[in-house]
């Protein structure tokens, strides 16, 4: 009778460990793995633009053409480079706009445009071209490393009545350049 | 009955009595040896191969170091995961750490994705932590990773967006253990009475 009770307290005692186990929550640590990509670091491109060799910003770049005479001309012009430093075949398209004088003393004065190769000096450029050129020609797209050279040619009639000279030349000029859509390999 | 017999049988009693209520006996004890066999744990590992770049405008694998993206370029990272999980009940979820959404001024996008068919397809893994994980059973396999770099918002690139680094070393994945579940245990036939 003895063994018989002590068996029934055995099995009371472990009946109640299980009951602990199962209501208790306990903690247990999963497992995990982790590993870095190791991917390193990307960068953007500059949009440097060199105009006259110089950086392109917002500051106005004045091309002086000096004193005109009635029935002269005077040449100038600005070169545009593309100076990015991507790693992908980047162009760049110049283009221009305004080229209207402020005072074109009665019609008399006019501003041509060409494009012209580098080293083409723009007073060796014929007139016919000149005056065959549309009034703001298309601009090619340039390259990286590409430079874009841009003649003007002012010009006063020898009509021009002397009571107009003695005042300031003043052209505006405004010039964009923007990257062309580039094209996936 | 004198008092001497007396006396002796009431000892004689009690001796009898403290037998009875202590003493030490010997009781019934068998052993037996059990044939468990052996167990063993499983494993969780995950190895990353080393990574390459990628550009759509350019052929080729190219140097991260070195490389300047411009507008309207997308730069990919591949990079293979190799998953060894090792286990009855093993499954584990496939995550991103640390991940970075946006570079360059906020105007490129980054993202990643996970392939677990070779690249065939693809499965966005949000960025971060808390991102939907990729679920992946036992075995050893190889889960393809990629992250890219995306500067195709042509709408909205400024000059913020020029000269600019975005580092991405710490991007990493995370391979976690997801909790086993239970089975219904088989319960062993009751003994046959002799």
């Amino acid at each position: 009778m003895k063994s018989l009770r002590a068996l029934k307290a055995a099995g009371l005692i472990i009946a109640a460990v299980v009951l602990g186990l199962m209501t208790v929550q306990g903690s247990y640590a999963l497992w995990n793995a982790a590993v870095p990509s190791n991917a390193g670091t990307v960068q953007s491109a500059n949009f440097s633009i060199l105009v006259n060799r110089a950086e392109m910003t917002g500051t106005p770049v004045i091309l002086n053409i000096g004193e005109l005479a009635r029935g002269t001309a005077a040449y100038t012009s600005l070169t545009v480079t593309n100076n990015v430093n991507a790693s992908s075949a980047l162009r760049i398209q110049p283009s221009l706009s305004g080229l209207v004088p402020t005072n074109n003393f009665a019609g008399n004065l006019t501003v041509k445009t060409v494009p012209a190769a580098a080293g083409v000096q723009c007073s060796a450029i014929a007139a016919a071209t000149y005056d065959a050129a549309p009034r703001i020609p298309v601009l090619p797209t340039l390259a990286i490393g590409g430079t874009q050279n841009i003649c003007f040619k002012v010009e006063l009639k020898s009509s021009t009545p002397a009571n107009l000279l003695g005042e300031p030349i003043d052209i505006p000029i405004t010039l964009n350049v923007a990257q062309t859509a580039p094209t996936p390999k | 009955m004198n008092k001497m017999a007396k006396g002796a049988l009431a000892i004689g009693v009690g001796a009898a009595l403290l037998l009875g209520g202590g003493g030490t006996l010997a009781t019934w004890n068998a052993t037996a040896n059990a044939s468990a066999g052996t167990i063993a744990s499983g494993e969780l590992k995950m190895e990353a191969g080393t990574g390459t770049w990628a550009s759509n405008m350019t052929a080729g694998a190219i140097r991260v170091a070195d490389y300047k993206m411009v507008p309207g370029e997308k730069l990919t990272y591949s990079q293979d995961l190799k998953v060894t999980l090792v286990g009855d009940r093993i499954t584990a979820n496939l995550k991103t750490t640390d991940a970075v959404a946006r570079a360059f001024g906020n105007e490129a996008n980054i993202t990643m994705e996970y392939s677990t068919n070779n690249g065939t397809s693809w499965t966005p893994a949000a960025n971060g932590v808390t991102a939907t994980p990729l679920q992946l059973a036992a075995g050893v396999q190889t889960v393809k990773a990629r992250l890219v770099v995306d500067f195709t918002n042509l709408s909205s690139n400024t000059t913020a967006s020029m000269k600019q680094e975005q580092a991405l070393s710490g991007v990493g994945f995370k391979l976690e253990q997801n909790v086993p579940t239970a089975t219904t245990a088989t319960q062993a036939p009751a003994p046959v009475a002799p």
